[in-house]
């Protein structure tokens, strides 16, 4: 199968695992090129083991979303988020 | 799972009766599991196909060879059987009738999915809200809705267009090529009419949409899109 890549806003599920609350509209700044829009205008790859969030203009991996037996996690790479989750 | 509609070739609607329903907003999105015996997972967003107001949950579904999660719900699933799904989640592809219009809806593909839902709770809203439709498809026999949608272009309701990108009844009114910065300023709202804009399809038709939209100076902002690759699994 092939990697495609998608809007972040199809990344809405495992987000919502992740951080408990709906993720789509919360502005997301790339700390690599300082790009800054809503979480579903990033882009999003869904089937590599997890999901990966990268930054429209550079291409900087943002979050990355592993499912785990308890649950599903995000990790932060290249991402300021507001409220703190940053 | 309450009914099985075929749509088209390739495509089916799974009807569903959801009794603990919260309810959605027309555009968002259901997650949909399916567990193996061996405990293996697959997982896909499909688009909520009915509006809010429709009562049933119905998610229309493109089978895709290769996939793994749309042969069995569009194939194997029976009516009867209980699926695993969370939702409606996303904000963002998002369309409630207080929001006004104009609207302006590119489809490419299964990307119409959503705007049916849109359309639909438009008219459930007693319409009002201007609405332009530019479908693409590869043949007649690929549109999806067909006489859904052929019913509101019919009775004024809603302009809709169509572009086949492969083949062509004979004869056939709508445009004949892969759409265009051309069609795109031919079908669209101006500018100065302030829509507001939805684009959902394969990534090259959604960038081709939102490109030509922004040269045609359309406020970045007021274009939302949805890419849902080649292919969606």
């Amino acid at each position: 199968m092939t990697t495609t890549a998608v809007d972040g806003n199809a990344a809405a599920g495992a987000l919502f695992e992740a951080y408990g609350r709906e993720m789509t509209l919360v502005v997301a700044t790339c700390t690599a090129c300082g790009q800054a829009g809503p979480v579903a205008e990033t882009v999003a790859y869904l089937q590599a083991p997890g999901v990966v969030l990268r930054c429209r203009r550079c291409d900087a991996v943002l979050i990355v979303a592993v499912a785990h037996e308890g649950g599903t996690v995000a990790h932060e790479c290249s991402v300021r988020l507001p409220g703190g989750d940053g | 799972m309450v009914d099985l509609i075929d749509e088209s070739t390739h495509v089916r609607s799974v009807v569903l009766d959801l009794p603990d329903w919260a309810g959605h907003r027309a555009g968002q999105h259901v997650d949909v599991r399916l567990t193996a015996k061996d405990g293996y997972q697959a997982q896909r967003s499909y688009s909520v196909a009915s509006s809010p107001e429709d009562g049933q949950v119905v998610l229309t579904v493109e089978v895709l060879d290769d996939g793994e999660v749309s042969p069995y719900l569009a194939g194997e699933l029976q009516v009867g059987d209980q699926l695993e799904l969370r939702g409606p989640i996303g904000g963002y592809f998002v369309w409630t009738a207080d929001l006004g219009g104009p609207l302006q809806l590119f489809a490419g593909g299964s990307g119409v999915v959503p705007f049916r839902a849109m359309l639909r709770h438009r008219a459930a809203a007693n319409g009002g809200v201007p609405v332009r439709l530019l479908y693409s498809a590869r043949r007649l026999e690929d549109v999806i809705y067909r006489d859904e949608l052929g019913r509101l272009a019919a009775n004024g309701e809603s302009d809709i267009r169509f572009t086949l990108t492969r083949e062509w009844p004979d004869p056939w009114s709508g445009y004949r090529r892969r759409v265009d910065r051309e069609m795109v300023e031919q079908v669209a709202w101006s500018p100065d009419d302030r829509p507001l804009v939805y684009v959902c399809g394969p990534t090259g038709f959604v960038e081709t949409v939102a490109d030509a939209m922004v040269e045609l100076g359309h406020d970045q902002a007021t274009i939302r899109t949805e890419r849902f690759g080649p292919s969606g699994g």
